[in-house]
């Protein structure tokens, strides 16, 4: 019997790049089915096919053994296909009902919105997945991890035949991605077919049944997840064996390099002190909402401080916008890659040296020539897949944007630098280079603040943790060998809790 | 080849044929109309003095010898035709060369296809812009034998100088995401100052220059610092300054204009040879100036990435408001700069001067490519918006179009070059 969904054949080219060579994928109603592959592999270019996002050059999609012709997402979304984009496509000022009800609100009449029965589905659908959000809450207050989990909602709130999430859990923790895993379970016991694709190989083996492994651009091979190690899933994926997955070094720590102390701003960062040293790495962990990425942003001087003091290399100095903490010697990798980490209508070359390029000139005048080099030898360092170093950046995939995130604060020589979670997005190989990175810096003797919801990561890779819950420090922890997951979600859920 | 794009190519061709077949046919029979409307013209004229000998009582004139003249039914859309005889020629023979251009850019991207391009950015907008220039150029040199002569070349150069020093420092705040429409009261008032100090303060040349620059440069800062201290949208900052810089050149001199001007002063816009060389001169210092500024400099590249992205520029350090402040500083200088050509050219400073300016401006900004939302955008695009509007209103000049429907036929193209835009952005998310 012919499957239930089939891509024949799919070929896509843009300038100076062959995304997609003659690919094939087929998905059985009721399945969850993996999409694998490197930064770059062509995974969500395949989806934008599907969804009549991009046209494809080549091939044929069969529903049912027909074929069917998507040219707009119009179309697909009457084919029963919906899509949870990489990249959030919510609108900012609106709400959250708004959102999820775009394009299809619920009338009153034929010329009246019925918004409260709007508001209310809204917010059933929340609840079923146990997103703690007003469905009134505006979209901009969110922070990217709600924002994912409004994403899902929305998908949802379609009933679809076929439902493509892209990476629908990297800016997300356990807590969030059980409720979601257990909506996919629910789905796919409806018959739906489900298209995932992660970095997070555990969750693919926990959720999937099948997987398609591309490598630049094109088919792999398609594996029953059962029969199949994580092992050989990234041999597939990569090509090669990868042996540490978590290079950790342990080094004399020298100097504190930053200490914080008393930091309020808002609701989401309450009384924050932490500090770091020359050649630590202090992992964050916590929950989506534990104010971990408020935190690094109020250090960082793009909220404003109520209160507290912030102390580089026993210096204390005075932040109050972004300038003054680059000055001071610190850097910060944002998890919002779309939002603010990069300026997508600029090439590869000019986002990776824009907070460095007073070092490219000389007497006022840049030097592109000696940009053009250094650029060249970061997308050679972290493997970042373009045509060139001129390239948009808004045409490079999820994870390649990620990158030039990172090479853009590598590049800064910061003393101290704060990643809110660099791996995100990133694919397995790579990450291992990313860490390598990390390591580098503090070999050099900077001081690294990893904020991150992998826990393996934050094992994996930090010299102690402090963990957040409602803004607060719960607990700093050392991590010697015997902390374990357990420990860190006891504290991320509060359970040091002085106050009553 | 898709579909669309082919019923395209033949539409181009078959109507392009058409319509020369139609211009040729006419030009042929052109004899035989040229006689038939001198028939009909003899018959009108006795008519009309038949009418005029009876109203004033004079001797009646038989018109009835006079026969009628006939004219075919052929005959009569052959002289309809006839009047649009040469609009055909040029809407024909462009319509062949997008044909031409469309049969050439896809055996040029199936060759490109296969090979691996090294270089990968906005290049292709430009070629669009500057193929419409070249084709406009073409249209007009048939149309017009002025057209292509040294000095109507010579002409156009000076009707663009102000233009072309403006939108060049409008091509800086439209790429920083703003817009500032208070350039054309700017150099009116600028110009009026310019006047004043000559003429009632005795000031020297240079020293009026330099003052009435920092002067013009000054109004840029007001604007940048209520944009960028105050965080007013530039849409209102601009448009209110543009309202109090007109009413000021009102107030100054009571509404009336000041003439004759210094002849060292006048002499900047004067011609050497018959060539207006200063003029011409200043504006490729402006040129190499924006050019090298954008391209070369910090501020240039922090001026993309704040229209880009404010956030991601905020936080990558980037000092928000001297950036802002630095593009309308730079417009303010450019309105200055025009000033001194305006009022050196007309020899006298009014206060209706460059009104609507802005228009012109921002209409070559875009068309040249720049984004509306800011981010993206060249000087060399905005090089050739100027030239495509420096050439229609010649053209429209030479072809004895009258003010109003300039007027409407700009309107038009700044329209169409936003549709355009927007259209390819959408075609670049979609596919190549
Ligand atoms: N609009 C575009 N213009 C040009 N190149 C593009 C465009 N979109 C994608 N590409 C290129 O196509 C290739 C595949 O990209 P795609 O986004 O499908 O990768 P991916 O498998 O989703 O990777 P990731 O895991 O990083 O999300 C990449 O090399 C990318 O640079
Ligand atoms: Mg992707």
């Amino acid at each position: 019997m012919a499957e239930f969904l089939q891509m024949r054949g799919i070929t896509k080219r843009f300038p100076g790049v062959l995304a997609l060579d003659d690919v094939h994928l087929s998905v059985e109603r009721g399945e969850v089915h993996a999409l694998l592959g490197e930064n770059g592999a062509g995974k969500s270019t395949l989806m934008k096919v599907l969804s009549g996002a991009y046209h494809k050059d080549a091939g044929e999609i069969l529903i049912e053994g027909k074929p069917v012709d998507i040219r707009s997402s119009a179309d697909a979304k009457k084919l029963g296909i919906s899509i949870i984009y990489q990249e959030l496509n919510l609108t900012e000022q609106l709400t959250v009902a708004e959102n999820i009800f775009m394009g299809r609100p619920i009338m009153r009449n034929r010329l009246m919105v019925n918004w409260r029965q709007m508001a209310r589905e809204a917010q059933k659908l929340l609840d079923d997945l146990g997103i703690d959000i007003g469905a009134r809450a505006l979209i901009r207050d969110l922070g990217v991890a709600h924002k994912q989990m409004v994403e899902v909602a929305k998908a949802l709130s379609i009933h679809s035949r076929i439902l493509v999430m892209d990476e629908p859990t990297a800016p997300l923790t356990n807590r969030e991605i059980d409720t979601l895993f257990s909506t996919i379970r629910m789905l796919k016991a409806r018959g739906v077919a489900v298209i995932y694709i992660s970095h997070r190989l555990e969750e693919v083996m926990d959720i999937c049944d099948r997987a398609t492994i591309m490598r630049d651009g094109r088919n792999v091979t398609a594996v029953n997840v059962h029969e199949v190690t994580i092992d050989e899933i990234i041999r597939h994926m990569v090509g090669r064996e990868l042996k540490e997955k978590f290079p950790k070094i342990k080094i004399p720590l020298g100097r504190e390099l930053l200490r914080v102390e008393h930091i309020n701003a808002g609701k989401q960062v309450r009384d924050i002190s932490l500090s770091v040293r020359a050649g630590e790495i202090l992992g964050i962990a916590g929950l989506v909402g534990a104010g971990r990425t408020e935190t690094a942003r109020a250090i960082f001087g793009m909220d404003r401080k109520q209160s507290g003091e912030v102390f580089v290399d026993g210096k204390r100095v005075s932040i109050s916008r972004p300038l003054d903490a680059i000055r001071a010697g610190l850097g910060f990798a944002t998890e919002d890659r779309k939002g603010e980490g990069l300026v997508l209508t600029m090439n590869v070359a000019g986002n990776i040296t824009l907070a460095t390029l007073g070092d490219f000139a000389k007497l006022g005048k840049l030097s592109l020539r000696r940009e053009r080099e250094t650029v060249r030898e970061y997308i050679r360092r972290l493997n970042i897949k373009t045509p060139s170093h001129l390239q948009l950046t808004r045409n490079l995939s999820g994870g390649n944007q990620q990158k030039v995130v990172l090479a853009k604060w590598l590049l800064s020589k910061s003393r101290v630098i704060i990643f809110d979670e660099p791996t995100r997005g990133i694919d397995v190989g790579a990450k291992i280079e990313v860490y390598n990175i990390i390591n580098e810096l503090i070999l050099a003797g900077a001081a690294v603040v990893m904020i991150s919801s992998e826990l393996p990561e934050i094992l994996g890779m930090s010299d102690r943790v402090a963990v957040m819950h409602q803004g607060r420090i719960t607990g700093i922890l050392e991590n010697d060998g015997s902390l374990t997951q357990e420990t860190i979600l006891y504290y991320a859920t509060g359970g040091d809790r002085r106050t009553a | 080849m898709k579909k669309r794009m082919k019923i395209l190519l033949i539409l181009c061709l078959v109507l392009g044929v058409a319509l020369l077949g139609i211009n040729l046919y006419t030009q042929g029979s052109a004899g035989r109309i040229a006689e038939l409307q001198a028939k009909i013209a003899e018959r009108k004229q006795l008519i009309a003095q038949a009418e005029m000998a009876r109203v004033l009582g004079r001797e009646a004139v038989d018109v009835g010898e006079l026969p009628e003249v006939e004219i075919s039914s052929a005959d009569r859309v052959v002289m309809a035709l006839a009047s649009f005889s040469g609009a055909f020629l040029v809407l024909g023979i462009d319509l062949l060369i997008g044909a031409l251009a469309l049969i050439a850019f896809h055996l040029f991207k199936r060759r490109r296809g296969e090979r691996k391009v090294r270089k990968v950015s906005s290049a292709n907008n430009i070629v669009g812009i500057l193929i419409a220039l070249i084709v406009l150029c073409l249209d007009l040199s048939i149309a017009s034998k002025v057209f292509l002569t040294q000095s109507n070349f010579l002409n156009v150069l000076q009707q663009i100088s102000i233009n072309f020093v403006i939108a060049i420092g409008m091509t800086f705040v439209i790429i920083s995401g703003g817009i500032d429409l208070s350039v054309g009261s700017n150099i009116a008032l600028t110009g009026l100052l310019m006047a004043i100090m000559m003429k009632n303060w005795g000031v020297g040349v240079t020293w009026t220059i330099v003052l009435s620059l920092l002067f013009s440069a000054a109004i840029g800062l007001i604007n940048g610092s209520l944009i960028a201290f105050l965080n007013l949208p530039p849409f209102i900052a601009t448009l209110g300054m543009m309202s109090i810089a007109r009413g000021a050149a009102y107030t100054v001199t009571g509404g009336a204009p000041i003439y004759t001007m210094p002849a060292g002063f006048t002499g900047i816009s004067g011609r050497v040879a018959n060539v207006p060389l200063y003029a011409i001169l200043i504006m490729i210092a402006v040129f190499a100036l924006g050019w090298y500024c954008l391209r070369y400099t910090k501020v240039g590249r922090f001026t993309y990435a704040i229209g880009g992205n404010e956030s991601c520029a905020k936080l990558s350090g980037i000092n928000l408001s001297k950036v802002k402040c630095f593009v309308y500083v730079v417009s303010g200088l450019c309105c200055g700069v025009a000033a001194i050509l305006l009022t050196s050219r007309l020899d006298s400073a009014l206060p209706t001067n460059a009104d609507g300016q802005e228009m012109d401006a921002i209409a070559a900004v875009v068309i040249g490519g720049t984004s509306m939302k800011g981010g993206e955008g060249s000087i060399i695009g905005t090089l050739i918006g100027i030239l495509i509007i420096g050439v229609i209103s010649n053209g429209l000049n030479l072809l004895g179009v009258a003010q109003g429907p300039q007027k409407m036929v700009k309107g038009l193209i700044i329209v169409v070059a936003v549709i355009i835009d927007v259209l390819r952005r959408r075609a670049a998310e979609q596919s190549k």
